[in-house]
């Protein structure tokens, strides 16, 4: 019996959900039925309609324009949302556009305020999965590429700031993060020039940005605690490590392998050092569509968390220092010198 | 055509990274994900930016999804879910410890009319009573009665097979009439 009202019960409601059905006109077909059936039935639409909670709609709105501004951010090939080209055409509705827009920044919940969290902020995983976004719905490589590149730059940005509001703790995590996006922003490259595009402004970003990072990290002078130095030495050095010219067969120009290697304090053997062209790749694989952030859920899989932001990595400092071998690290910056026409591949 | 297939075609478009197909697709979701996740969560703010994460989520995995299975609302609930669950771990809470918050039950209540008051009281009860079912029963509610999904569906987002969220659905809804008559009860004593 109780097997039997659980499909009775199954069947009329998702009839009289579907609106396929009443409940009088499902409860006439079961009467022997009823007397359970009505009940369960009369609870179950009513829980149904006391559910029904609607988004605030400046928070609907406010929502839904922060996904599809980050959408469209950077995407030159991407089309115009819907509403821009109603509001383009009928230029009359602007000044309503910006009221109803100002209303949205005013009463809207945090995620309208996530563009540009520092990493110190709890909306910096909500800044962060907006990033990926944005690389993942850009639909060509070259411009994948580009916006890893502005993320890359970003990352220097943080840096720049967390530095300046004297909170090193957040650096490695950053250099680690750039390193990720410009990885991915090479293998882009790569796979486009492997296609017969032309890749050369992607290279030319890739370059400043090390060339940046370089800055960064000479300007990081004095700013990192004894505690965090071989964290940042260690990132940096990942980073360094993607420097093409082993196993993807390209390599960078410019003043790649120039004699410029910045350190940090009590580093007496400059151990924060840039572009040793330390050979291997950095052997892990970057998912261009995460942002440095959450993985990829699968159907079956929950999405990953977001980045631990919130708890940094603290490493213990390692005084045993394993310096790059200078003849080594001189090694290979000539292979990297010898190809100082950009990225070849 | 029929929704199943506008939806397919949306989902397509989305997929090569047609940003009004998403855009489509957020205003047919977003009603439902904010609502599943705000009688989750508890407080609007939080559900708020959970919704925003779902999409955001969606958006970066819709490349890859793929037509298997119960379809694409109950891929997209179960990222909606699984979003609620890291919230839950972010705060160190179990989700049962604060689905349905006062915060909720506090929504004004229509009183315009006498019988509209009566039902608005009624809904109130009930929301604090599906705060009160099992983790279980209550995601089946949330999801059946609140997103439509089918018990294929539900099953998919829950990890449960179709006959067992048949049961989850009978034993909740007898548990929330239970409760129901009880509170009547109640008010009749009082009275």
């Amino acid at each position: 019996m109780t097997g039997q009202m659980k499909n009775v019960l199954d069947e009329c409601l998702e009839s009289v959900l579907a609106g396929r059905d009443t409940i009088d006109s499902c409860c006439s077909r079961y009467p022997q039925m009823e007397a359970d059936l009505r009940p369960l039935l009369d609870v179950a639409l009513m829980s149904h309609e006391a559910l029904k909670t609607a988004m605030p709609d400046a928070a609907s709105a406010a929502i839904r324009e922060k996904i599809m501004a980050g959408t469209r951010r950077e995407t030159s090939t991407t089309r115009r949302s819907i509403w821009s080209r109603i509001f383009d055409r009928h230029i009359f509705l602007r000044p309503i556009a910006l009221g109803t827009g100002l209303i949205f920044l005013l009463s809207a919940g945090t995620a309208l305020a996530a563009t540009n969290a520092d990493p110190d902020s709890f909306l910096y995983p909500l800044e962060q999965r907006l990033e990926g976004a944005r690389t993942a719905l850009t639909p060509q490589k070259l411009d994948k590429a580009q916006v890893e590149i502005a993320h890359a730059n970003e990352r220097l940005d943080e840096t720049e700031r967390m530095a300046g509001a004297d909170k090193p703790e957040y650096i490695p995590e950053l250099l680690t993060k750039f390193d990720s996006h410009v990885d991915s922003a090479t293998g882009l490259a790569k796979e486009a020039v492997d296609e017969g595009e032309d890749a050369i402004q992607v290279e030319q970003g890739i370059l400043s940005a090390r060339e940046r990072l370089d800055k960064v990290v000479a300007d990081l002078n004095g700013r990192i605690p004894d505690e965090l130095r071989d964290s940042v030495r260690e990132a940096v050095e990942e980073s360094d490590q993607d420097i093409p010219g082993q196993e993807t067969e390209s390599s960078f120009g410019g003043n790649q392998g120039s004699d410029y290697a910045p350190d940090i304090p009590g580093s007496s053997n400059g151990d924060i050092e840039t572009h040793n062209g330390d050979s291997g790749g950095s052997g892990e694989s970057h998912d261009s569509g995460s942002g440095g952030g959450s993985s990829e859920p699968s159907h079956q899989d929950p999405p990953a968390s977001d980045p631990p932001h919130e708890d940094p990595p603290h490493k213990e400092p390692q005084h045993q220092e394993t310096p790059k071998q200078n003849s080594q690290n001189s090694g290979e910056r000539e292979n990297i010198d010898s190809h100082n026409n950009g990225l070849h591949y | 055509m029929s929704e199943q297939r506008k939806l397919a075609r949306l989902v397509k478009r989305a997929r090569k990274g047609d940003t009004e197909a998403f855009g489509e697709i957020y205003d047919r979701y977003q009603g439902e994900v904010y609502a599943y996740v705000l009688h989750q969560v508890g407080t609007p703010a939080d559900a708020e930016d959970i919704t925003a994460g779902v999409f955001l989520d969606v958006l970066e995995k819709i490349e890859g999804f793929t037509w298997q299975g119960a379809g694409f609302a109950a891929w997209l609930f179960r990222i909606a879910r699984n979003d609620v669950l890291d919230f839950f771990r972010r705060r160190g809470r179990k989700s049962r410890e604060i689905a349905l918050t006062d915060e909720i039950l506090d929504l004004p209540v229509r009183e315009t009319v006498e019988g509209q008051a009566e039902t608005a009281a009624d809904e109130r009860v009930l929301l604090a009573a599906i705060g009160k079912l099992s983790e279980d029963q209550q995601q089946v509610v949330l999801l059946k009665l609140l997103a439509n999904l089918s018990n294929r569906q539900v099953g998919e987002v829950v990890s449960k097979s179709e006959g067992a969220v048949k049961a989850l659905q009978h034993r909740a809804l007898i548990t929330l009439r239970k409760f129901m008559e009880e509170e009547r009860k109640k008010d009749q004593w009082k009275q």
